[in-house]
């Protein structure tokens, strides 16, 4: 009991210092989601992402960035980064031209365009319908299932803990400014199951074992 | 007996084997010169296989009017009239390029992917130059989606002599592509024009004026006819010239698109039910204030490589040997034949999930790892019950537990957004294998274990 009262203490502590860090800093947004410049240079020849982007890292230094092949016949690299100056986009054409025994030259076979960011509501926006109307639905059928049970406790805790496990999850994400890249929306989609399924599953339990226990009372 | 029983699990295991083999690896044959896996490939949503990359630019192009000697404006399709003057307009004029007028091109170009059932894109605006950039899912409809795109949807009814515009989309209530068929099985497809309140008053007025009128000479006693026409346009192009019978007071026109004939197709039908959906879309979404071109539109590849797929498969598959290394030295002989079992649930979803054309989305992946969880959890929990009483009996209380979770599934199965439907189906799938695949399988080489 008191380990409990202890784990939520640090969890509703996480959420805190997740809000404040939101509020102050916002969430850390993955490099295709901020706004950022795309490279797209025309090889010629079949190419390995991975000496594109090491020839990239030698140019801006340690910092993220994703190479995609272009077209059919993938012979075109579109390189994304946060930024690049000038000076490192003639470097970056210059080391490439080495590489791949090329004459491209900036704007000629390599060209850079500034892309602009994807609001956060576009990522989410089209789960919340679901999620909501699917919890609706769950709270009703819990309503029903375990009627005998008290509903307000049983419909405050999936709602709660429901709330409760995606704040903690934004919340880590915040801290710990882990980018919010294209595995964060399925990945609270698959909390909000698992969450779900876990509270059902924790009641079938409890409604088991009170179950046995009346009938334990009746003989 | 026990013999038969023996028997019945080394029969299971070995079909699982050959599913397994099926899912996994495939069968190749030799198709000319390379080897064709004969399973069918998986559908990917375009976060795993690629999209197309459409970048729409603000035009800062000109247009160039020509006027005769009367100053009359001359058709850009008429070649034959000589223009005594010109004049360069710009696409757009600078009191256009506002935030709002690119906020609503957004909106108006979200509307037109909708109409055209686009269930997947990624959309981005630059708030100071205009520039749209919109990632969508490869498929034979693309060029058709993009070529809609740079339209700028600017409908009007104009007086064909004259050049007086009638009506414009402001006049516009809605505009749906329909079919009919007529008791001589003829079917039409045509585009409904449904005007608003004061367009249904405008055409009214149209339709009374634009008629054909035949008129007796006193003298010569000749009929002559005078039509009077309007001309409907698209973007400046005449989509048709026509007049009316009679009054139209219901605020509808009918544009026809095609119609059946003794030679026509169901491609051609099909055809004409695009041409009109596709005209459909883009006037019901409305007109964009600011004109665009696409400056760029190329496929490209994603951005989940092939590294990135190998990583996550090695990942998966040391997680399930944890957890089924954990069955088997909990529970032995049972343990082993639930985690032979588990391999046969995942190598069965994939099948499925190949033969119904589920669209795999990166949440479809994610789906497929929660279904393989509750699969483990649900024979975790009749190895337990078979341990303790000759069946699977126990098994009840997780099954309803799973209700919610098939909630989940159905109702995002009833979205049309792709990575929420992704999740939905691979998860309906995943549950109804889960309970058909356990009950028949596991639990039949469960009990017979047990005994």
């Amino acid at each position: 009991m008191k380990n409990k009262k202890i784990i939520y203490i640090v969890l509703a502590c996480i959420i805190v210092i997740g809000a404040v860090v939101t509020g102050v800093k916002g969430l850390n947004f993955g490099l295709k989601y901020e706004p950022h410049s795309e490279i797209e240079v025309n090889i010629n020849n079949e190419f390995e992402i991975e000496d594109i982007k090491q020839i990239v890292k030698e140019v801006i230094g340690n910092k993220e960035v994703i190479v995609q092949k272009v077209e059919l016949y993938e012979k075109i690299a579109s390189i994304t980064v946060k930024e690049i100056s000038d000076e490192q986009v003639q470097e970056l054409n210059d080391k490439i031209n080495e590489k791949y025994s090329l004459e491209n030259e900036v704007d000629n076979g390599l060209s850079v365009t500034q892309v602009s960011n994807l609001r956060g509501r576009d990522l989410v926006k089209q789960f919340i319908f679901p999620i909501a109307l699917s919890l609706i639905i769950i709270l009703v059928y819990a309503a029903i299932r375990f009627r005998k049970i008290n509903i307000f406790e049983i419909l405050g805790k999936i709602f709660g803990l429901n709330i409760f496990a995606q704040l903690l999850f934004i919340s880590i994400l915040a801290i710990t400014r882990l980018p919010v890249n294209i595995l964060t929306v399925p990945t609270a989609v698959a909390i909000y199951t698992i969450v779900t399924f876990t509270i059902f599953a924790e009641f079938e339990k409890e409604e088991e074992q009170k179950e046995l226990n009346d009938k334990k009372k009746s003989k | 007996m026990k013999v038969n029983k023996i028997l019945k699990t080394i029969l299971i295991v070995l079909v699982i084997v050959l599913v397994s083999i099926l899912s996994f690896a495939g069968i190749y044959v030799q198709d000319k010169n390379k080897m064709e896996n004969k399973v069918k490939e998986y559908q990917l949503g375009m976060d795993l296989e690629g999209y197309r990359k459409i970048e729409l630019d603000v035009s800062t192009g000109t247009t160039t009017k020509k006027y005769d000697a009367d100053g009359k404006e001359i058709e850009s399709t008429d070649t034959t009239t000589e223009a005594a003057t010109t004049e360069e307009v710009k696409k757009n004029e600078e009191e256009v390029l506002t935030i709002d007028n690119y906020k609503s091109c957004r909106s108006i170009i979200e509307k037109r992917l909708k109409v055209m059932g686009v269930n997947d894109y990624e959309m981005r605006l630059d708030e100071t130059t205009g520039k749209i950039v919109l990632h969508i899912p490869e498929n034979d409809n693309t060029d058709t989606i993009v070529a809609q795109l740079q339209y700028q949807g600017d409908f009007e009814v104009i007086d064909a002599d004259t050049k007086e515009v009638l009506m414009t989309n402001a006049d516009l209530k809605s505009v749906k592509a329909g079919y009919g068929s007529t008791s001589s099985g003829t079917t039409s497809i045509f585009v409904n024009f449904q005007f608003n309140k004061e367009g249904t008053e405008k055409f009214k007025n149209i339709t009374n004026t634009y008629q054909s009128t035949t008129s007796t000479d006193e003298e010569t006693g000749e009929e002559t006819t005078t039509e009077k026409k309007i001309t409907i346009n698209l973007d400046g192009s005449t989509l048709i010239s026509t007049t009316f019978d009679k009054e139209v007071t219901n605020g509808l026109l009918q544009l026809s698109v095609g119609s059946s004939s003794s030679s026509t197709t169901s491609e051609d039908l099909q055809s004409y039910l695009k041409t009109a959906s596709n005209l459909s879309a883009l006037l019901d979404s409305g007109k964009m204030p600011v004109v665009y071109e696409i400056a760029q539109n190329k496929y490209v590849a994603s951005e989940v490589t092939r590294n990135n797929i190998e990583l996550f498969i090695s990942l998966c598959i040391i997680a399930a040997t944890v957890a089924m290394v954990y069955l088997i030295v909990k529970f032995k002989e049972k343990g082993i034949l639930s985690s032979i079992s588990l391999i046969g649930y995942v190598a069965s979803l994939l099948l499925v999930l190949r033969y119904t054309n589920v669209v795999i989305t990166i949440d479809g992946v994610i789906a497929i790892v929660i279904s393989t969880v509750l699969a483990y959890l649900a024979m975790y929990k009749m190895i337990e019950c078979s341990l303790k009483t000759d069946s699977v009996k126990g098994i009840t209380k997780y099954l309803l537990a799973l209700i919610p979770v098939i909630i989940i599934a159905i109702v995002f199965t009833f979205n049309s957004w792709l990575p929420v439907f992704s999740f939905g189906m691979v998860m309906f799938w995943g549950i109804i294998i889960n309970i058909v695949y356990n009950f028949i399988i596991t639990r039949t080489l469960l009990i017979d274990s047990k005994n």
